[in-house]
């Protein structure tokens, strides 16, 4: 029964982080929501979201040496007044 | 003269060590039933009146050892009219059932609200047992009970998730989840509940959500007419002994 509340939990959280728009191809996600049940349906109330990309390669024009850098893009919804909300279709 | 002072030192011992036995057996014979009557009336307690939930989960890597969970209920009220029917005690596995039921016009409940019972006649079945080695599969139940209130709890007032993913080449992997869940929660029923084969306890809980709201007199946010969940409770813990030796520097 724990392997299978494990697996619900992934699920969940599957769910919810797939209801994030503009995911990073590569990165991590810090995710909290508030989820509700509405006849049978389970409702994604996401009210923090943050994205980290670790890197990313800039041009920046002809002569100049390639730069690698390291960045961290925030996006973090609880600085907003208002918080986002996604709901599951 | 010395043969007759053994027989009756004999006889003494005899008489001694049968009465205490006696009196021992009918104390874990009382012990159980009062155990088991305050079960029922706590499980009745919890229905009627309602009690306050608490849970955590917490899952890491997707590692089913790495798993916690923790749900704590309490309540505390002062009902009358509780009365106590059906009492069995098994001597062989020393375990008492007992059941609590209570009928009421109208109470004040957990959140303070005002609850118009109408005459409903409320039923909760508690086991008990005078020892620990016997107490196994009751604590399996009581477990399967307490996880029942906790999906219960998520279902009427929902939850939170917090979660650290980890994404590589737009898949997912669930590197931290978190659930949380408070709440109060009254006037849930058990239907049914029993153990399987293996000895782990289920427990089928309903909360009829009409009926409670016009109990309550306003409506009731929940899923459907009828909530149900199901509690499991295992019986004993796989995972204990990763968990010792993960905890051993």
């Amino acid at each position: 029964m724990v392997e299978e509340r494990t697996l619900e939990m992934d699920n969940l959280n599957k769910q919810m982080v797939g209801q994030i728009p503009d995911l990073p191809k590569d990165g991590r996600v810090d995710a909290k929501a508030r989820i509700t049940n509405e006849s049978g349906k389970i409702i994604f109330d996401i009210y923090h979201v943050k994205t980290d990309v670790k890197e990313g390669s800039l041009n920046f024009g002809e002569g100049r040496q390639e730069t690698e850098i390291r960045e961290v893009l925030l996006h973090d919804s609880t600085k907003k007044n208002e918080p986002s909300v996604y709901k599951s279709k | 003269m010395i043969s007759k002072r053994i027989k009756i030192f004999l006889v003494l011992i005899i008489c001694v060590t049968l009465f205490v036995t006696s009196v021992w057996a009918g104390n874990k014979k009382m012990m159980a039933i009062m155990a088991a009557k305050n079960d029922a009336m706590r499980g009745l307690t919890e229905q009627v009146y309602g009690l306050k939930v608490r849970s955590s989960e917490e899952v890491k890597n997707m590692t089913a050892d790495s798993y916690v969970g923790k749900t704590d209920s309490k309540t505390s009220a002062t009902l009358s009219g509780i009365k106590i029917i059906d009492v069995i005690y098994d001597p062989q596995k020393d375990i008492a059932r007992a059941t609590a039921t209570m009928t009421a016009r109208e109470i004040v409940n957990i959140d303070g609200s005002n609850v118009a019972l109408n005459g409903k006649v409320f039923k909760h079945v508690g086991f008990g047992t005078s020892s620990s080695e016997n107490s196994a599969p009751l604590k399996a139940l009581r477990a399967a009970q307490v996880d029942a209130y906790k999906q219960m709890a998520q279902q009427i007032a929902g939850f939170t998730l917090e979660s650290q993913t980890s994404v590589e080449n737009y898949m997912l992997k669930s590197d931290l989840i978190q659930t949380k869940v408070q709440a109060s929660l009254a006037l849930s029923e058990i239907v049914d509940f029993g153990w399987d084969n293996s000895g782990d306890a289920y427990v089928k809980m309903i909360l009829k959500v009409d009926e409670v709201a016009a109990m309550l007199g306003e409506a009731v946010v929940g899923a459907g007419d009828v909530v149900e969940v199901e509690g499991l409770g295992a019986i004993q813990d796989d995972f204990k002994k990763t968990k010792a030796a993960t905890k051993k520097p």
